[in-house]
């Protein structure tokens, strides 16, 4: 964008090489930049021209004042410049000369008061001095306003919900005409927004529209209107708002739910060590999760990639958030046991961390694992000799007993 | 984007080995959450977005064929840094590889679109400080300050101005942005 390129062809270099070798050609000089600067009020050329391409297209509504603006191409020239506007049609005419007609031009800007459907086009920008020359294009759509879809007139604005909102009228700043008293009227899908509402504040002077709390249901269409006296002809400018309401999101401080604090695995081993953490109610903007070895990223320490972090896994849950990673061993070595191992959550609100430590598992022996399967074999045989040694007791010394508990196991054995 | 090892595709075969079993009841996502890098949509007070010229981010109102830039929004996890200056971040333009930068420039710091890779500003252990912002955050706007040059804030003023550094937070400059940074593709 700062490259300025000179022109390497047209009458300017080859004229400036006159008047810096021949100051006698200055007369001659003058004489021709005189004869086409009046040429140029008629017709406009772009030709050896550094062209800025075109801007998008500007909607409007017909009846209504436009200022049309190319303020980019101004910061290319530090020395005086000449700026012209014209309608790139077949005539090429020069737009906004003297005071009088529907156009003109203040401050580098070109007026069109009121502006009409037959104003759709192309204008451009011309700005040049003695050595350089830059276009700017901007496409002009004037829509005759029964069929003007608010769709393509509406400028984007976007508010926060359960927190004061504001709307702003935009680009009203060339019609106002007295600050302290400009008056602009809002609307709501055509409602008048007055002092009755007392959802919405407009102050006098202001080209706001405050809304005291905003909720859900102030999304839609706004039209703030701003009255604009132009030859004794009062205008209105009118400009659509598209209104979004971004729901306020309700994040909490972050809490890791895992990992355990040690883990137990043996030298060799492949091991997966999950870090989950909850980040609050509903979606969230910010949720973050990383493992760090001994203060430094895992990945930057591992770089042959034996321990990794995995993949980040992010899901909603009974509407609360959760993200995980896990911590992943290809085969954990000796040296896993000695290093800080730490999984740090983080949101907007602050982060939390857990410390996980990799600890060696006793080495498998056969007499651990015997040892309750035989403890176990004994209560079984033991319960076995138990019930043997009660049957043959209650047969050979207490008949009587006996007779009592078959009568007692009567019911449930017919 | 990063120099990541592709993660394991099929979590019921990490979930086999020794050790903590990794969740099997849900689906594995398809991509590394890394390289879905938080976007952040920007606007400032005056309602004007951020649009991109050249090399350069100016303020306008969002009307009909602009085409505001969004943010890519990575925090800094360098712990050195001071905890009271609000969230520590890296910012980049999204759909580029522009970020944004602070660099001193004729005599004052400056805000410079640089091309760098966020995610290589994410994965370096400490802070790139001319890359780092801290997103302090009053009720729902931020002021976005630079870590290189404490109280200059990133501020808008008048449409079709550049996006600057300012140091006088009482000028007509404007430092307070609504930033709504949302992860791309959360599950639900």
């Amino acid at each position: 964008m700062q490259n300025h390129r000179p022109l390497d062809t047209g009458p300017q270099i080859s004229v400036s090489c006159f008047q810096k070798r021949y100051g006698l050609f200055f007369f001659l000089y003058a004489l021709v930049v005189n004869v086409s600067a009046s040429s140029i009020q008629l017709q406009e050329s772009t030709e050896n021209c550094q062209d800025f391409g075109d801007n998008f297209i500007r909607f409007v509504v017909e009846g209504e004042p436009v200022v049309l603006k190319a303020p980019f191409l101004r910061d290319f020239f530090s020395l005086p410049y000449k700026l012209s506007w014209h309608k790139n049609d077949s005539e090429k005419t020069v737009l906004g000369v003297g005071e009088s007609g529907r156009t003109w031009i203040k401050d580098n800007a070109l007026w069109i008061v009121p502006a009409s459907v037959e104003d759709t086009g192309t204008y451009i920008c011309t700005i040049r001095n003695e050595s350089y020359c830059a276009t700017k294009s901007i496409e002009l759509k004037v829509l005759k306003k029964m069929t003007a879809s608010l769709h393509l007139i509406s400028y984007r604005q976007t508010v926060v919900s359960s927190s004061p909102g504001r709307l702003v009228c935009p680009e009203i700043n060339d019609f106002i005409q007295k600050t302290n008293k400009m008056e602009i009227k809002w609307y709501k899908d055509s409602v008048l927004l007055d002092e009755s509402n007392k959802k919405f504040s407009i102050l006098k002077g202001s080209t706001d529209c405050h809304i005291n709390n905003v909720s859900l249901n102030n999304s839609g269409y706004y039209t703030c209107e701003l009255p604009f006296v132009h030859g004794n002809v009062k205008y209105n400018i009118t400009r659509h708002i598209k209104l979004r309401v971004l729901k306020k999101k309700e994040d909490s401080f972050p809490v890791i739910i895992l990992p355990n604090k040690t883990i137990s695995t043996s030298l060799g081993s492949k091991l997966i060590i999950p870090c989950k953490a909850f980040f609050g109610l509903g979606p969230q903007s910010t949720m973050l999760l990383w493992w760090t070895a001994n203060k430094t990223f895992v990945d930057n320490v591992y770089k042959e990639g034996r321990v990794k972090e995995g993949q980040h896994h992010k899901y909603l849950e009974n509407n609360k958030s959760y993200l995980e990673a896990p911590l992943i061993f290809d085969s954990v070595e000796k040296k896993d046991l000695y290093t800080e191992f730490v999984c740090t959550a983080r949101n907007r609100l602050g982060s939390q961390t857990l410390h996980a430590r990799v600890k060696e598992e006793p080495p498998f022996s056969w007499g651990i694992a015997v040892a309750p399967l035989s403890l176990i074999l004994l209560v079984f045989v033991g319960i076995w000799i138990h019930r043997r040694w009660k049957q043959r007791s209650g047969k050979a010394y207490t008949p009587g007993k006996s007779k009592i508990i078959s009568h007692e196991c009567q019911p449930y054995t017919p | 984007m990063n120099g990541k090892p592709s993660a394991l595709r099929n979590t019921s075969d990490i979930g086999a080995g020794v050790g903590i079993l990794f969740p099997r009841n849900r689906q594995t996502p398809q991509n590394i959450d890394k390289e879905k890098v938080p976007i952040g949509e920007i606007h400032d007070v005056q309602q004007q977005v951020w649009i991109l010229k050249g090399e350069t981010l100016i303020a306008a109102p969002h009307e009909k064929g602009v085409n505001p830039v969004s943010l890519k929004v990575l925090p800094c996890r360098d712990d050195s840094l001071p905890k009271d200056k609000g969230d520590p971040i890296y910012l980049g333009i999204n759909e580029t590889d522009f970020c944004l930068c602070c660099e001193v420039s004729g005599g004052q710091p400056q805000l410079q679109l640089v091309k760098e890779d966020i995610m290589k500003l994410y994965n370096n252990p400490e802070a790139v400080k001319a890359f780092v912002f801290y997103q302090n955050r009053t009720g729902s706007t931020s002021t976005l300050e630079s870590a290189a040059y404490p109280d200059w804030f990133i501020s808008s003023s008048d449409k079709d101005q550049p996006i600057i550094l300012t140091h006088n937070t009482k000028s007509q400059y404007n430092t307070a942005f609504y930033l709504d940074i949302t992860t791309p593709n959360s599950e639900r």
